[in-house]
């Protein structure tokens, strides 16, 4: 018989984050690991990591719910749920007065716009081209030599932005070898690549009607050029980033469980 | 996941309509051997005017429409591009049209070559333009029509101004092929083509009912039928069938999916090559799609007449509603007021039309189909009429508090299809109608 349980698993292309919440709705387990290409083996390790450490069992679960894009594999879930409606729930979960989530991954971005309850009202996504996401941190990263954990403390250090012409990360970065070339100090290149994909989340997000409170997560988050940078091209004061930032997708999974 | 019963895909009027479309790729190989005059024509001027003159037209844009059904287009797209240099960011209708001149593999059934073209600009110069190539290419003359756009009233000056344009292009049809268009032949194709319309309304009206018998998308070929087929009475009679094989389904209480738990309208082309899978999808989660904007507007629901039809409809009720028009003198009494009532009925096609009056279509079609969510597709093959999709949405979706879908593909170019993408977006579509429906 259930425990009253729901657990949320979030497999992303990069990694995979479960949550656990009891019958209160608290949270009682989190636990992240990477995905590595392996979306079988992430998911039955984070589950089986924690059947252990709480003396569970499978059956102890009322709902496991699966999302992300590896949310169809997940073999032992009961449903699956795209991540658009889980970070709309997880978002709501962390505060009810959250209206715009802003997801900005290392594969996709997306904006959703979301009810008081934690409904989907609208979103958009980007998950065709690399410029408006990480991917686009991640080779410039590459490509001067930085960790990429290192590049939001660099774009701080500049207020200058440079037009970055192209519109494809491919072609970007090699205008940026050539930006370099001809001078320009790397702190501004790199604040450059932020606003430029500062932009185009704010493009995407220009065709919702986006209101405050405006929550950050995704993989990005944790890149302080980039709140920054998106905080000026919403013009506001204040844009949430939650302490628990990598693990709402599942927190949203694992409350669907309560529907 | 619940299986749709065979019938629901309406297997003797498909088998009707191949045998239509096959005959009339025939007439296309008699009209080369007895050197019939052949016309290629853009689907936006009105061909049947020209079928009153006996000239044989063929149409480009449909003939790659059914090759990318087929899923046969990608060899055709990739070598224009790699071969031809024919640029990557031309749509895929374009290419199309462009293709059925150059590219020739036997996927398909081969079309003769034209005498002349004939374009019109109805809301995009792109297709023009590429029967301007098409036409340079076989060394031929292209006869063009220019219709304005209408923003809102569809004015007087517009119809003058058009008029003129058609009677421009039928004296050069007139001239080169010695043969005159007169009132009496073109009334009665005239009449042919509403004689149509108007069973083609009664037709989608039947979708009005819960659960939908039919799949809108399932009816998209026979739109396409009517446009592009010379109206004699064997179309008449395919869609004579089609009324009847629909009622008929609809009196045994057969429908697509018996547990209908959604209606959607479908917004805009269908993707041509994907048909199963977006059936699959829409299976999976109980959706029918019971109306799309090819759809005639529930507005113009035709009053004309006044003639009622009734099941099981026969070729004597459509000889009734046939002399009801004729009697009506809705048609004009000479040519020139033929022309002016078929231009006006042109300029207000959606295609031609702004943001607004598609709006109130989609209105009016969501209000009469009973839909629950509309589905707009953003086709790469159509950017004029994608263009405005991004603020038809926002509104119906504010004003209307429904969920909708807007995703981006293309109609006619296979390679431009994201499965994955477009099923997380689906998808997340599918938990917005949930949820909008337990509250």
């Amino acid at each position: 018989m259930g425990k009253n349980l729901s657990c949320g698993i979030d497999i992303g292309s990069t990694t995979t984050e479960i949550v656990v919440l009891d019958k209160d709705k608290k949270l009682i387990f989190a636990d992240r690991t990477l995905t590595a290409g392996n979306v079988k083996k992430a998911s039955e390790l984070v589950f089986e990591k924690c059947l252990k450490e709480h003396n569970l069992k499978e059956d102890d679960f009322d709902q496991i719910i699966a999302t992300g894009y590896g949310r169809k594999y997940v073999h032992f879930s009961t449903h699956n749920v795209t991540e658009i409606s889980c970070y709309a729930r997880g978002a709501n979960y962390v505060d009810p007065d959250i209206k715009t989530v802003i997801d900005i991954g290392g594969q996709d971005s997306k904006v959703i716009s979301i009810t008081e309850k934690g409904d989907v009202n609208d979103f958009v996504m980007n998950d065709k081209c690399a410029a408006g996401t990480g991917r686009f941190l991640e080779m410039i990263a590459k490509t001067f030599g930085f960790q990429l954990s290192d590049l939001g403390t660099l774009a701080l250090q500049s207020d200058t932005i440079i037009p970055i012409s192209s519109i494809c990360a491919v072609f970007a970065e090699s205008e940026v070898i050539s930006l370099t070339s001809q001078g320009h100090e790397k702190k501004d290149i790199i604040n450059s690549i932020h606003h430029s994909i500062g932009e185009r989340v704010h493009g995407m997000a220009s065709r919702l009607t986006v209101e405050e409170k405006i929550m950050f997560c995704g993989g990005v988050a944790a890149n302080v050029g980039m709140i920054r940078t998106l905080k000026q091209l919403f013009e506001i004061d204040e844009l949430i980033i939650p302490e628990n930032v990598e693990i709402i997708g599942a927190i949203g999974a694992a409350m669907y469980g309560f529907n | 996941m619940s299986k749709r019963n065979y019938l629901t895909k309406l297997p003797r009027s498909l088998h009707s309509a191949n045998f239509v479309l096959h005959n009339n790729y025939k007439a296309y190989m008699e009209a080369q051997k007895s050197k019939n005059p052949i016309c290629w024509v853009d689907v936006n001027f009105p061909s049947f005017l020209l079928w009153a003159m006996d000239v044989t037209t063929i149409f480009p844009q449909m003939h790659s429409a059914f090759q990318a059904q087929r899923k046969s287009v990608k060899k055709m797209m990739h070598e224009l591009e790699s071969k031809h240099e024919i640029p990557h960011t031309i749509c895929g209708e374009v290419k199309g049209l462009i293709g059925c001149a150059i590219y020739h593999d036997n996927s398909a059934f081969h079309i003769p070559d034209p005498d002349f073209l004939v374009t019109a600009n109805t809301s995009c110069n792109i297709v023009s333009k590429g029967f301007r190539y098409t036409a340079q290419y076989f060394q031929k003359d292209l006869l063009f029509a220019d219709f304005p756009f209408s923003y809102g009233e569809v004015t007087k000056e517009m119809i003058d101004y058009s008029t003129a344009q058609v009677f421009d292009v039928i004296h050069d049809v007139e001239r080169r092929t010695g043969r005159k268009l007169t009132y009496e032949k073109a009334f009665e194709w005239t009449e042919n083509i509403m004689i149509l319309f108007r069973i083609w309304e009664d037709i989608c009206k039947i979708n009005t009912s819960k659960p939908a018998p039919v799949d809108a998308l399932d009816l998209y070929l026979f739109s396409s039928i009517m446009v592009t087929v010379p109206s004699h009475e064997k179309v008449v009679q395919l869609f004579i069938n089609l009324y009847n094989e629909l009622k008929a389904q609809e009196k045994a209480n057969l429908k697509v999916d018996a547990n209908e738990k959604f209606r959607i309208l479908w917004h805009f082309l269908p993707i041509y090559s994907e048909k199963k899978y977006f059936q699959k999808m829409f299976d999976q989660n109980h959706i029918s799609v019971a109306s799309a904007s090819f759809f005639p507007n529930p507005a113009d629901w035709f009053e004309a007449w006044e003639y009622e039809f009734t099941y099981p409809l026969t070729m004597d009720q459509v000889d009734g509603a046939r002399k009801k028009l004729r009697d009506s003198g809705d048609l004009g009494g000479n040519l020139e007021e033929l022309v002016r009532i078929v231009v006006e009925g042109l300029l207000k096609m959606d295609v031609n039309t702004s943001i607004n009056q598609k709006e109130q279509t989609l209105r009016t079609l969501i209000e009469s189909f009973d839909i629950d969510g509309v589905v707009m597709h953003a086709d790469r093959s159509c950017r004029t009429q994608t263009l405005p999709m991004h603020e038809l949405k926002n509104r119906l979706s504010a004003d209307l508090n429904m969920p909708v879908l807007l995703f981006d593909s293309d109609s006619m170019d296979e390679r431009f299809f994201a499965p994955s993408q477009i099923t997380t977006r689906f998808e997340a579509f599918v938990e917005m109608l949930n949820m909008k429906k337990s509250q």
